[in-house]
């Protein structure tokens, strides 16, 4: 089924806050299992998956691939030894687990996936098993580099972004930079964006619209070059996301930490926090989504004994009873499957995946998935290359004794989900930090100026997908989507292929041609 | 009195019909021969376009040829479909075929303003191996076929293209008479003009 069929399946905006009302909508929610990895003949025992894994194309098939890591090892430290694998995102099967004892990886540090190399195939970097430093693969599991050693990162995760905006991007790993062979440009002197010592999840976006990225870690936001733009010495350090809550064009900070949640200004001053998440824990890396479908923004956050999801004032809208008792903070993400402007909550704790409604935390599917938990979250991605969304999730029998391990993959069994992206990168994945082909763009559009955007850690839906023949989605037809066209001249399309125009199932010259009559500029220039 | 108006119709017809379109791919020189070890260059042409009708704003072609004969070393693009950055172009050399394509950047008000009649779009290049004829042919069937975009995004009609053929002939070394045989031929000079000598006496 081609992508414009799968358009005609979303149900209009104004029907479908009739059905929803009336209850007839979420009757459509009905998750089944698409695949899962639950064993392997490489390292048969390393099932245990405790990471967000990344969703990207690695081999550029126009497959989605799934990357993560899996342990072994039953225990729940800061550190858990095994491998980096990845999956063909259509059905599990197995590209490739590096095996090397020399290779091994922190399981519970999330990769972070992008063309670092600017060699047209994405790279992978993940957290060696020292726990302070960074390693990097190619797309097909080869070695490429590894760091010095780092300021501590446990649970923590990189981010990949074009901090100068030269065109190769940076990593960065809480407050410090690295160039893209893994070289320390910069360390800051301010808080690193982690909870106490399992480790650093900090951002980069331009929160100050001064056209030039920030890192914004807990209560500091450092400039590209390292420098603290803006810092609260009254906040503690914490975890983040931002978007825009106001309407002043700059974005806003969340900070979660201590059991509290705070909005802050892009320059650190406390609009309203702390405020207490019921049920107490620490509380995980937040989402901003709008929940309810009102037009603003809202926050949701997981804590020890219950999901909240918080007003745009910060007044608490619902809270949904779960059981993490173990790390109590656990990462969410955010998906309007439904397509009906308000986002659904999707979230793993100790024992079961849920699926809350936005609007009032409604049970909308659970199953069993067990976890020890780390910063893991399930996230949503159009992970078989279908072109509509599927949840994927990770579980582990670590700490106590759980039931299921690896890796699973949950579509709706009536094939009406929301269209999204082949993609979820990194950990701090906010749609615009990374193109579908894997590039990292060199000037990040603001998420939040984006129509239809104003998130973060949520997967764009359907109804805000690019201009026909956007490969890259960049929100514009240029000669970079011509090129990749053209570059794949006779090839077979798959499943919805954007390549494919004419939709005739193979990607010729006439594909191309009719792209160009569509770039947004002259003469295709970007 | 019928008959009479059915011909003048029929002749009015074939007056103002427009010819039939008729553009067509060709290779220059069509024929051409070569020693072992020339270096040769073919245009591949394209010709009977009308800017009113049709234009070239994207192609993917595929020429055939003897790869035991001659083996292609390149292909250089000519310029009428918008010339260095302005256009998209790729080749692949493969034994015994070249598959070479171009994408063009322009719009189509461009490219109409741009291109004559008949232009240039391609010229192959070619050395010759052994002595031979290898004909080059413009493949149909491999895909995408003969794939002419033109107007619009969309492709003239393959079965309208006049695809024409070309070949390379390669000739054999050059007989040179060797040493003894200069010697045979000057002994046998030598004795008939001492036969006739003496038949003079």
């Amino acid at each position: 089924m081609g992508v414009l069929s799968r358009r005609c399946l979303l149900v209009p905006l104004s029907l479908a806050g009739v059905l929803l009302s009336a209850g007839v909508l979420s009757a459509q929610f009905n998750p089944i299992v698409e695949w899962s990895w639950t064993s392997s003949l490489v390292e048969p025992t390393a099932l245990n998956v405790m990471m967000t894994p990344s969703v990207i194309d690695l081999n550029g098939d126009g497959i989605p691939d799934v990357v993560f890591a899996s342990t072994a090892s039953t225990g729940g430290a800061v550190v858990e030894v095994g491998f980096l694998r990845a999956l063909n995102g259509n059905d599990g099967s197995e590209l490739f687990t590096v095996a090397a004892p020399a290779l091994r990886v922190n399981t519970t540090c999330s990769v972070a996936t992008g063309d670092i190399d600017l060699d047209g195939r994405p790279e992978i970097v993940a957290c060696d098993t020292t726990g302070n430093r960074l390693v990097a693969f190619e797309h097909d599991g080869t070695f490429k580099w590894r760091t010095n050693p780092l300021e501590t990162i446990n649970w923590g995760s990189p981010s990949i972004a074009d901090l100068n905006q030269d065109g190769t991007p940076e990593i960065i790993i809480g407050r410090q930079a690295l160039n893209n062979a893994g070289v320390l440009l910069w360390t800051g002197t301010g808080t690193s964006g982690g909870g106490s010592s399992q480790g650093p999840l900090s951002l980069v976006s331009d929160i100050d619209v001064d056209g030039s990225p920030e890192v914004v870690a807990g209560r500091t936001v450092y400039n590209a070059a390292g420098g603290i733009d803006f810092q609260n010495l009254a906040l503690p350090d914490g975890l983040n996301a931002v978007a825009n809550f106001d309407a002043d064009p700059e974005a806003e900070v969340v900070l979660v930490s201590a059991g509290q949640v705070w909005l802050l200004e892009h320059t650190m001053t406390v609009i309203w926090g702390p405020v207490p998440i019921p049920g107490g824990g620490f509380g995980g890396p937040p989402t901003i989504a709008d929940y309810d479908g009102d037009g603003e923004a809202e926050i949701g956050v997981a804590g020890l004994s219950t999901y909240t999801v918080f007003e745009t004032n910060g007044t608490v809208k619902w809270s949904a009873v779960v059981q993490d008792a173990s790390s109590n903070r656990t990462g969410s993400s955010v998906f309007d499957f439904e397509g009906d402007g308000a986002a659904e909550v999707v979230y793993g704790d100790e024992l079961r995946l849920w699926v809350f409604r936005g609007t009032d935390g409604a049970v909308l599917f659970d199953t069993p998935k067990s976890s020890c938990t780390w910063y893991e979250y399930p996230l949503v991605a159009d992970v078989d290359g279908d072109g509509s969304a599927e949840i994927l999730g990770v579980a582990n029998n670590n700490c106590f004794a759980g039931t299921e391990r690896g890796v699973f993959v949950w579509g709706d069994a009536n094939d009406q989900w929301a269209l999204t992206r082949p993609m979820w990168n990194q950990h701090t994945y906010h749609i615009t930090n990374v193109n579908v082909d894997g590039s990292i763009p060199a000037i990040e559009q603001n998420n939040w100026q984006v129509t239809g955007f104003n998130n973060f850690r949520l997967n764009e839906f359907g109804e805000f997908e690019g201009p026909p023949c956007d490969i890259d989605a960049n929100r514009q037809v240029d000669r970079d989507d011509i090129s990749a066209i053209f570059a794949a001249r006779n090839q077979p399309a798959v499943p919805g292929d954007a390549r494919d125009f004419d939709g005739d199932g193979i990607i010729t010259v006439t594909d191309a041609r009719a792209c160009v009559l569509q770039c947004t500029n002259a003469l295709c220039a970007p | 009195m019928k008959r009479l108006l059915v011909l003048v119709a029929v002749l009015a017809a074939l007056v103002t019909a427009a010819p039939a379109r008729a553009v067509t791919i060709s290779f220059d020189p069509s024929s051409t021969t070569v020693d072992v070890g020339d270096l040769v260059n073919i245009d591949v042409v394209i010709s009977g376009l009308d800017a009113s009708e049709d234009i070239v704003s994207a192609y993917d072609l595929d020429v055939t040829y003897n790869s035991s004969i001659v083996n292609a070393t390149g292909v250089d693009f000519g310029p009428f479909l918008g010339g260095p950055g302005f256009v998209l172009e790729d080749f692949i050399l493969s034994s015994g075929r070249i598959d070479f394509a171009a994408e063009s950047l322009l719009t189509d008000q461009q490219l109409a303003a741009l291109q004559p009649d008949s232009f240039v779009l391609a010229t192959l290049s070619f050395i010759a191996l052994t002595p031979g004829t290898t004909a080059l042919n413009f493949d149909p069937v491999a895909p995408p076929g003969i794939l002419i975009v033109s107007f619009g995004g969309f492709p003239i009609d393959p079965a309208t293209i006049i695809a024409g053929t070309g070949e390379i002939v390669v000739r054999g070394p050059v007989q040179t008479p060797e040493p003894s045989t200069l010697w045979l031929g000057l002994v046998g000079l030598l004795a008939a003009r001492e036969l006739r000598r003496r038949r003079a006496r």
